[in-house]
């Protein structure tokens, strides 16, 4: 019975026009950052533990406080229809910039508490001209090309040209071109 | 976006919680509860209303000017893309001025506030909390406490007033449920969760990001709702963070991004950069007072709020909380007592404030409440929730006095609170249509299911 019913949803054109209409919200934003980006749940060699909670609880902490202020948090909306799964709801100037800052935070390494892949080790061998650069980090990011127009407004954040030759640190300006690929509509919307 | 009621963490000494069960966690976690019920009825409500839009225009009924005009605009026209080519379509004139709902938590005991001069009534049923004699005297034989001696300029200028006895038949002596319906201007389900203030911008026109603005970490419930009201600690805060140079040149690519993308959302991001722009514009130089203004403690809000609107941001609406009265015991209304001090900041805060603004006072509108007021009789020392609390009114278009309202004395309590000689919603109602010369209809239109009549606040 399940399969025929999968089968009719599967293979209808709304089914796959339906991607990229709605916007992700808080909670869902954070935990696909969190995963592109490969957190894992260990502490990074940089975590300075001075008493206290262990690292992996004040990690948890730092993301549940921060699912507070951005509104959204396990548990905190009881009904069972869950939170409003509009945008309107959850597109304010600050709990967007708030989202974007977390994600900005995340790559310049500032969450200890847990292991991620540094901003300039995301791309395996990353290529030596700018335009490349920026195609495989949207890859390895938001899984897919982007236009010729958004690689232009990214590359626009470091300021060279496609055909300019960068190094494994986008020249230094890897964590805010990253940031900006997880601030584009391909990451916002699911 | 924001879920919690309360802004302020419960009050665990509060009998009203102790009452709850013996084990204090336990009483915390049945506050919880409650507070929780509330929410969860309104944000039923508030999804069933965005999803009946949402069917509506799936089904290519469409939405009417009709629509519109009831109330849901920015909801609505956020989500009929389809119909609407310009996503920020208003048909309401654009209105100027500021409307700033301060709300003091914890429920402030009014007659420590205001109280009726001479009266027997008071002097036998709390002679520890009577008001100093230092205290000024006010229109109508009455008087206000010396905690607010820092906004006697104004009271002369008969800019500062005060309505008391003011109430509502759907607050209940509880922190949680009465906040709530303070903010929302009803019971959840009236409102559909929607925040009073917010349906309040639905009459305001256009504007901009700062339109509706509340001064904290997390929205109060006022400004819940459909138009996108910004929360923000201070002006400086708002930016993107990473290396300055890389900034600039973030801010346009984010722009660019969201540009031409098919999706309604779009607008949300660039209203949203614009107000990064604004922020930055006004944080980029410490912001420098007026000669010989300092803000102190609950001051500091208020700072944000003139650097917001000197700096023409276009603020409408806006919220600050202060915490700290509910004081069911060392009350202290007299010079040197706790509630007293904080009286005085508060009045500090405001006239700075108002110092501050200058003439751009003129267009800025003060409004002070709580969720209610205490009881008339002392507990010995202190006082305990009740009912007809004190609203207060400082405001740069002159007041019709400085005791506003009705006031029939104290001979008839109402089970020993002070009676409901003035409504609450009539109050916040009348308070908003003379800042923004709204009509009768369009301040029903914020408080649903009970009749707006309007009251005599301005000269």
């Amino acid at each position: 019975m399940v399969k025929p019913l999968l089968m009719t949803l599967f293979s209808s054109s709304e089914f796959w026009a339906a991607v990229g209409q709605k916007v992700r919200r808080p909670m869902e934003y954070l935990i696909a950052t969190y995963r592109t980006l490969n957190v894992r749940p260990e502490a990074s060699p940089a975590f300075k533990q001075d008493g206290g909670r262990p690292a992996f609880a004040r990690g948890l902490r730092q993301v549940h406080d921060k699912l507070r202020q951005l509104g959204q948090y396990p548990m905190g909306q009881p009904t069972p229809d869950g939170y409003p799964d509009v945008y309107v709801a959850w597109t304010s100037a600050g709990t967007m910039v708030s989202g974007w800052n977390e994600a900005g935070d995340l790559l310049a390494g500032y969450r200890t508490e847990f292991t991620f892949t540094p901003a300039d080790a995301l791309v395996a061998r990353p290529p030596a001209t700018a335009g490349a650069y920026v195609d495989a980090l949207a890859q390895r990011l938001v899984h897919q090309k982007l236009s010729a127009k958004e690689k232009a407004l990214i590359l626009g954040v470091a300021g060279v040209p496609a055909g300019a030759k960068v190094d494994a640190t986008f020249n230094g300006a890897v964590t805010a071109v990253a940031r900006a690929i997880l601030a584009s509509p391909q990451h916002h919307l699911r | 976006m924001e879920k919690t009621v309360h802004s302020f963490p419960l009050h665990p000494e509060c009998p009203d919680v102790r009452r709850l069960a013996d084990d204090p966690a336990e009483a915390l976690l049945r506050a919880e509860a409650d507070v929780v019920a509330a929410e969860s009825a309104a944000e039923r409500d508030r999804y069933r209303r965005l999803e009946d839009l949402e069917e509506a225009q799936q089904d290519g009924r469409g939405v009417t000017r009709r629509t519109f005009v009831a109330g849901a605009a920015a909801t609505a026209t956020a989500l009929a893309t389809a119909q609407f080519v310009t996503t920020s379509a208003s048909f309401a004139a654009t209105r100027t001025g500021t409307l700033i709902h301060v709300f003091l938590y914890g429920g402030l005991d009014g007659l420590s506030l205001v109280a009726p001069a001479e009266d027997p009534v008071l002097a036998k049923a709390r002679p520890d909390l009577l008001l100093g004699d230092d205290s000024l005297a006010l229109g109508r034989g009455f008087k206000l406490t010396s905690a607010f001696a820092p906004l006697e300029k104004w009271l002369r200028a008969g800019q500062l007033g005060f309505v008391l006895a003011v109430s509502d038949e759907r607050l209940s002596r509880s922190h949680f449920q009465a906040a709530d319906a303070c903010n929302l201007g009803g019971l959840p389900g009236e409102t559909g969760g929607r925040g009073w203030l917010d349906s309040l911008v639905d009459a305001l026109g256009k504007g901009t990001a700062f339109r509706s603005v509340g001064i904290g970490s997390t929205l109060p419930r006022s400004l819940v709702g459909n138009n996108g009201a910004l929360s923000i600690n201070n002006v400086g805060s708002l930016k993107l963070n990473g290396e300055e140079k890389y900034r600039a040149a973030t801010e346009k690519a984010i722009r660019g991004l969201f540009t031409g993308i098919n999706h309604p959302v779009q607008e949300a991001v660039i209203d949203g950069m614009a107000a990064l722009t604004t922020a930055q514009k006004l944080s980029a130089r410490p912001y420098q007072p007026a000669e010989g203004v300092e803000y102190k403690g609950v001051g500091s809000a208020f700072q944000q709020l003139a650097q917001l609107i000197k700096g023409g941001a276009n603020v409408r609406v806006a919220t600050v909380g202060m915490g700290g009265y509910d004081t069911h015991e060392n009350q202290g209304t007299r010079p040197g007592g706790q509630l007293h001090r904080r009286l005085n900041e508060l009045a500090t805060a405001l006239a700075a404030f108002f110092t501050d603004l200058g003439d751009s006072a003129a267009d800025v509108t003060v409004m002070v409440s709580s969720e209610f007021g205490r009881r008339v009789a002392s507990n010995g020392g202190g006082t305990d929730h009740g009912h007809g609390g004190v609203v207060t009114v400082l405001s740069g278009r002159k007041l019709a006095g400085s005791l506003l309202g009705t006031w029939n004395g104290l001979n008839d309590l109402d089970s020993g609170d002070v009676p409901e000689y003035n409504n609450m919603f009539n109050v916040y109602g009348s308070v908003a249509q003379g800042r923004f010369g709204l009509t009768n209809a369009e301040v029903d239109r914020i408080f649903p299911r009970r009749k707006y009549t309007p009251m005599k606040l301005y000269a």
